[in-house]
């Protein structure tokens, strides 16, 4: 069985325009098409936050990396955002290199996130 | 020099074995876990790109390793006439987008194209194309 | 109406390429090579030579090209030579003064020699 992506969306508590994705096995041309799939409804349905967490992230390559970006611009463009947290050390070179890293923000941990939310409210 | 060669037709759905195999090869020539994780991103990107410019009629995706203690020589030629213009579907659809993010999101766009990754994580970059295909060579060394 | 675009690295430090040009460099051809080279030239790390003696015909677009080239390399410290020039396209260089800007050379081997501007 070969190994693709596999998605798990799951609701925020206390933040009803925001969803926690987690992307586990490989973010290449072929398994984008999962992903996109995977978010759509939600970002039809007027979700503004994606929060990825990207612990189980083990390849990405320029297919996944534009995947992210579209994201980004997206949610930016309702207002909204895009936030990592536990990027794999596998895939950390390469986030780095695109600079991906520059403009979505990332952090060590689903929690870091959720305080993230409450300081930009301030 | 230990050699691999493959022909493929041009399918997207080969490039995880490829790149798997490939990785997995190396291992066993001097590098080490991040060089070899790096090769896999290379691969990927360098066969993606030869097939998304396709080939011409029966022809096939020529991929061939050279492996030697700690270097690896990677060539891949594809025949397809189409250049590099697959990226630019990429370019048109974000410029649907709102126009004051591109400027920021174009500079990661570019950053975050196949060949400049490549180009970041190898020693030697060899990029030929024309109107009978591309073949793009690199030599990547381990530290 | 054609190019063909060959970038090979030299075993020169500091980093090195020439890029060799065949064909003509008019509109379409010029956006080939833009596609190509401006993306690698602006997130690489290279001083780059461009072999033009294969070059059959170049226009306005084409210099546009190449100016961009030598800006973009001029900005991160680099150098961006031509060389073999045919004499067919040697007038328009000339005309537009593009020769005045970017250094040229008959052969590659004096392209290289020339350490001007190389840190």
């Amino acid at each position: 069985m070969e190994k693709t992506l596999k998605v798990g969306i799951k609701d925020v508590s206390g933040h009803k325009d925001a969803k926690l994705i987690k992307v586990i096995g490989d973010l290449d041309k072929n398994s984008v098409v999962i992903l996109n799939k995977a978010v759509e409804q939600d970002i039809e349905q007027g979700i503004i936050n994606l929060i990825f967490d990207l612990s189980e992230l083990d390849f990405i390559d320029s297919s996944g990396n534009l995947c992210f970006i579209r994201f980004y611009a997206r949610m930016k463009y309702r207002g909204g955002s895009v936030k990592f947290f536990k990027i794999n050390d596998k895939i950390r070179e390469i986030l780095e290199l695109v600079g991906i890293s520059k403009i979505i923000p990332s952090y060590e941990s689903f929690e870091k996130v959720l305080l993230s939310f409450k300081e930009e409210k301030k | 020099m230990k050699i691999l060669k493959m022909e493929i037709t041009p399918d997207f759905g080969f490039v995880p074995g490829i790149r798997s195999c490939i990785a997995r090869v190396a291992y066993g020539f001097g590098f080490d876990d991040r060089e070899v994780y790096q090769i896999e991103t290379v691969v990927d990107e360098v066969c993606n790109n030869a097939i998304e410019h396709g080939t011409k009629g029966d022809k096939k995706i020529k991929i061939e390793c050279k492996f030697s203690n700690r270097q690896i020589e990677f060539i891949v030629k594809d025949s397809g006439g189409k250049g590099f213009n697959a990226e630019e579907i990429f370019e048109h659809n974000l410029n649907l987008l709102k126009k004051d993010l591109m400027g920021e999101l174009s500079a990661l766009v570019r950053r975050g194209r196949g060949l400049i990754i490549v180009q970041k994580l190898v020693d030697k970059l060899n990029i030929k194309t024309g109107k009978d295909g591309t073949t793009v060579r690199i030599i990547k060394k381990a530290r | 109406m054609s190019i063909d675009i060959q970038i090979k690295e030299l075993d020169e430090q500091p980093a090195m390429k020439v890029v060799a040009l065949k064909g003509e460099l008019d509109i379409l051809g010029g956006k080939e090579f833009g596609k190509i080279i401006l993306p690698l030239i602006a997130e690489g790390n290279f001083n780059l030579i461009s072999d033009l003696s294969q070059l059959e015909y170049i226009n306005s677009t084409g210099i546009y090209w190449l100016m961009r080239c030598f800006s973009i390399l001029r900005e991160k410290g680099k150098t961006f030579k031509l060389v073999g020039i045919k004499e067919q396209i040697k007038e328009v260089l000339e005309v537009v003064g593009i020769t005045k800007i970017i250094p040229t050379y008959t052969t590659l081997k004096e392209a290289i020699a020339d350490r001007k501007g190389i840190k």
